[in-house]
């Protein structure tokens, strides 16, 4: 698919989901839990699209928010041109069928009371598809039948209950479920990462025949760069709520601009022992910041090896209101000063200045009180930092 | 490549990893619930009860709220006497004599006993045997009267009345027998003829005048003489339980008095005597055999009965339970937020609220509301505020789901956030099918456990609002009821509260097995200890 020719099918825009975190009825200590904090990404029609992101960095509550399991805060969902996000629930269902998703924990994802010839039929039913035919349960059953054996099980185990399957199978049967009620689009919230890896290649294979076939366009989440690699288009690097990076597959991987994505390929072992002591290992260091409440800046900052820089005039001025990058001890005491990534106070500085150091890393003013955007830098390679040209100055000359 | 080897095909593979038998999940639960010997135990209970309240009442003949006087107070083991020769008495504690047969069956009262209750006594029975055999009966004639005609008898009197004479006089006297004394004698126009007492067992005979057929009268009138000897000229005697006074004569001082409401009986006499009798069998009850009670119902019947409403009410327990508590909590849940925070709040402040308060607040509340219903001249009375089931079913429907209600929103909860939930969302489903269709069969299990142990619960705030008299009321029979009117009698009636205490403690232990059993079953984490 060349650039030009391509039809966006969803268009996400300013994607906002919080979730409210108070607690207490009448004294409340407002807490707003940033999962999805204004993202946008496109995905055109027939590709894969892979979300990829550490555990806990707003994957699912993306791809939740986009089959409105959440109500979005705000912004946009365009789907072939309708904004998912403003119409109502009734409205909702006609894009139901078109808008699928197959869900991580195959344990989990099917309903252990209901035999495998409910769960697949349930879509069935609720869209009426059949009802036009003669005989809407044959043809029900039929298609059940149909379904089960283009996920590679059989007829016989129509009348079964999940907890006779095993994880691989039951995948299937959520891949099955999913496939009912002919959808375009279909949320994959990583769908093989509960699963054994020789199962893993199948139901990816299976994955891959069913897009060729059927025209399918996938949202493929993971929280493995390694693994949406294979599969997917393109790739959006999240990161605590926000989009990092999106670039197709093989400019990501191989000129990625972003300092999490590349601190995150580095992080993979590579199959190819040449290409190994090329990488330089880069290790994530600092806390993961908390998605609550959070503060304005990258969000990457407390952990970004870019975002630092060594001052060397000492003074309260310069210091007070700034990050510092690195931990303080008291050189005799060993007390600790202040800790790496903390805002330095104005006693705190009077400290500092106190203790006479050479020179100190304190955190790019911009880095910390900025939020970056996600500019397209290059065609079709977004990136929201700062400091992308200065950081891959290497790079982009080529 | 070793030829020994081949490898299998794709659809054995499949086959092969299908090892277990396919069971459901109830089949599962069932499987080992089976296991668990006192939880079967609590199964049988259970459907033991249900049998005995349901289709019980229907083998016994009478009514549980027919009262049968005669028959009060019977225990379910009768000591009976053997009076004759295949005549057996059952002499119950307020010495009414009851007849039956030789396996206990009861056969109907004998009205002709007298009763010294102080002293223990029972002319015709228990101590005292004395039969009647039809010796004299009727109109007798006597020289010089036209007719003479007997007005009164029973085993201890006779009375004569409208004693006629041919010159058309009319002369009325009163003579009494009485076996106990034994003076027997009877005085007309006073003259006096004795009825000669032989001592044991043979016959009765008038000694005086005419009449005089037995050879005996000698012997009574001795005796007679003899009792009057002792004393001086006056002799008291109790008849009745009052005490009458005879003077020397063997007339009433004052024998107008006792004329009053006496009827015109045909008098008979059959006198043997009298023996001290001792307990000939103790045999089964057959017409109650759990006894009746102090209007003679049948307390079998009654425990029936009862156990009929204590399933209604674990019914209406169960019902209210499923449809509003599971409901509510369901949708409390589901829905989540301040809707559920709200609706959380209202479970709390109905939490709050004693039962027992409550169910006295309803009753003052509803006493006077009576609703009734006319359907083609046919009356009907739906609902009576006061002594009937009414007041008890509003309360219990009124404040039982609410634990119910928690258990579901809590399980819900947890539920909507699974996969297959978020699934079934996706695909559209309305939220009243997931509701039923997914999350309240997975919450299934702890919600069976969860009634099993509400039932008995119900039943039993049913049976101790009834004893302690703020429910049901007669002739309604409830387990609780049963129990409280048993408790005036209970030293001397041990068996009347034996028996629907027995019908509680069963059905409790029943559930309550059975319920520990199905929570062992359906979840074996939970298993205690
Ligand atoms: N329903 C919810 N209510 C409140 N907070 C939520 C809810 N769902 C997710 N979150 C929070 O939002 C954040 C993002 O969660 P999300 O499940 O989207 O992460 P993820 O990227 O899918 O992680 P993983 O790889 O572990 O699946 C987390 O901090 C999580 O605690
Ligand atoms: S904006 Fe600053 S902190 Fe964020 S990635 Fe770029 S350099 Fe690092
Ligand atoms: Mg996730």
């Amino acid at each position: 698919m060349t650039i030009d020719n391509r039809k966006p099918l969803l268009e996400v825009r300013n994607l906002k989901k919080y979730f409210d975190k108070s607690r207490g009825l009448f004294i409340r200590t407002p807490k707003v839990l940033t999962a999805v904090d204004d993202i946008s990404f496109t995905i055109y029609q027939g590709e894969t699209f892979g979300l990829v992101g550490e555990s806990g960095c707003g994957k699912s509550t993306t791809g939740r928010t986009i089959v409105k399991l959440y109500e979005p805060t705000g912004g946009q969902i365009l789907f072939d041109g309708v904004d998912l996000a403003s119409i109502n629930h009734r409205d909702m269902l006609a894009y139901r069928r078109r808008i699928q998703m197959i869900f991580q924990d195959p344990y989990a994802s099917l309903n252990s009371r209901m035999t495998v010839t409910d769960i697949i039929g349930e879509g069935i039913d609720t869209h009426h598809i059949f009802k036009d035919s003669d005989d809407p349960r044959m043809a029900k059953q039929e298609r059940i039948y149909e379904l089960l054996e283009s996920v590679g099980l059989k007829k016989e185990h129509a009348s079964r209950y999940p907890h006779e399957f095993s994880g691989g199978q039951r995948q299937r049967i959520g891949i099955a479920r999913a496939l009912a009620v002919d959808p375009e689009l279909i949320i994959c919230d990583e769908p093989i990462s509960a699963l054994d890896v020789s199962i893993q290649a199948q139901v990816v294979n299976m994955l891959e025949d069913f897009q060729k076939t059927k025209g399918l366009t996938y949202l493929f989440i993971a929280h493995d760069l390694s693994m949406v690699k294979h599969i997917s288009d393109r790739i959006g690097v999240m990161y605590i709520g926000k989009m990092m990076e999106i670039a197709t597959s093989d400019d990501l991987y191989d000129k990625p601009l972003h300092p999490y994505t590349k601190s995150l390929l580095s992080s993979i072992p590579l199959p190819d022992p040449h290409s190994e002591q090329k990488g330089k290992r880069i290790i994530l260091e600092g806390d993961v910041p908390s998605p609550i409440n959070p503060k304005p800046g990258c969000r990457f900052a407390s952990r970004c090896r870019y975002s630092r820089e060594e001052v060397e005039i000492i003074t309260v001025n310069t210091l007070v209101g700034r990050v510092i990058r690195e931990t303080l001890l008291d050189p005799v005491t060993n007390e600790l000063i202040i800790k790496d990534n903390k805002v330095i106070t104005p006693e705190i500085a009077e400290v500092i200045v106190g203790l006479n150091l050479p020179k100190i890393s304190l955190g790019k003013q911009s880095c910390f009180t900025e939020t970056p955007e996600l500019k397209e830098i290059l065609t079709d390679h977004f990136v929201a930092c700062h400091f992308t040209e200065e950081i891959n100055a290497n790079l982009l000359k080529k | 490549m070793n030829d020994k080897y081949t490898f299998i095909s794709r659809e054995e593979k499949l086959d092969s990893e299908q090892t277990r038998k396919s069971l459901t999940y109830w089949q599962d639960v069932w499987r080992r619930l089976r296991k668990n010997r006192l939880s079967m135990g609590g199964l049988f209970g259970v459907i033991f009860i249900l049998f005995f309240g349901l289709i019980g009442p229907s083998f016994r003949e009478g009514d549980y709220s027919d009262q049968i006087l005669d028959y009060s107070n019977l225990p379910p083991r009768l000591d009976i006497y053997e009076i004759e020769k295949d005549r057996f008495v059952y002499v119950t504690r307020e010495y009414r004599v009851l007849e039956t047969d030789e396996k206990g069956t009861l056969l109907g009262r004998i009205d002709q006993v007298y009763r010294d209750i102080p002293n223990r006594l029972l002319y015709f029975s228990d101590e005292y045997k004395v039969s009647l055999e039809g010796t004299v009966s009727g109109t007798y004639d006597y020289p010089g009267l036209l007719s003479s005609k007997i007005y009164y008898s029973d085993a201890w009197g006779i009375g004569l009345k409208d004693v006629s004479y041919p010159n058309g006089d009319d002369y009325v006297e009163v003579a009494y027998i009485h076996p106990d004394s034994p003076l027997y004698g009877l005085l007309i126009d006073g003259e006096q003829f004795d009825l000669s007492v032989i001592d044991s067992l043979e016959e009765v005979v008038l000694s005086s005048g005419d009449l005089q057929t037995g050879l005996t009268g000698d012997d009574g009138a001795e005796a007679m003489m003899d009792a009057f000897d002792n004393n001086s000229d006056l002799v008291e005697m109790t008849f009745r339980g009052e005490i009458l006074t005879m003077d020397y004569s063997y007339g009433l001082v004052d024998p107008e008095d006792r004329l009053e409401g006496l009827e015109d009986v045909n008098i008979e006499l059959n006198y043997k005597g009298r023996i001290t009798m001792n307990v000939t069998d103790s045999v089964m009850n057959r017409l109650y055999p759990w006894g009746t009670d102090n209007l003679g119902r049948d307390l079998l019947a009654r425990v029936m009965y009862g156990a009929r409403i204590s399933l209604f009410v674990a019914a209406v327990a169960t019902l209210v339970n499923f449809f509003v508590g599971v409901l509510y909590g369901s949708v409390s849940g589901y829905v989540g937020g301040r809707v559920d925070n709200f609706m959380m709040r209202f479970v709390d402040i109905i939490n709050s609220v004693p039962l027992t308060l409550y169910v006295i607040l309803l009753m003052v509340l509803l006493r006077e509301v009576v609703i009734d219903l006319t359907i083609f001249g046919h009356y009907f009375v739906l609902f009576r505020g006061q002594g009937g089931l009414g007041t008890i079913i509003i309360a219990l429907g009124s404040v039982y789901w609410v634990g119910m209600a928690r258990l579901v929103r809590g399980q819900v909860l947890g539920l909507k956030e699974q996969e297959f939930v978020l699934a079934a969302r996706t695909i559209g489903v309305s939220n009243f099918r997931i509701i039923l269709r997914h999350l309240i069969p997975n919450a299934m299990g702890p919600i069976v456990v969860s009634m099993t142990m509400m039932i008995p619960a119900a039943v039993f705030t049913e049976a101790f609002l009834s004893f302690i008299g703020l429910g049901l009321s007669a002739p309604l029979a409830s387990w609780g009821t049963l129990a409280n009117d048993a408790l005036a009698g209970l030293v001397t009636y041990p068996y009347q509260l034996f028996f629907p205490a027995t019908a509680i403690a069963i059905t409790m232990l029943a559930f309550n097995f059975l319920g520990d059993g199905l929570r062992d079953a359906l979840d074996p984490r939970l298993r205690k200890g």
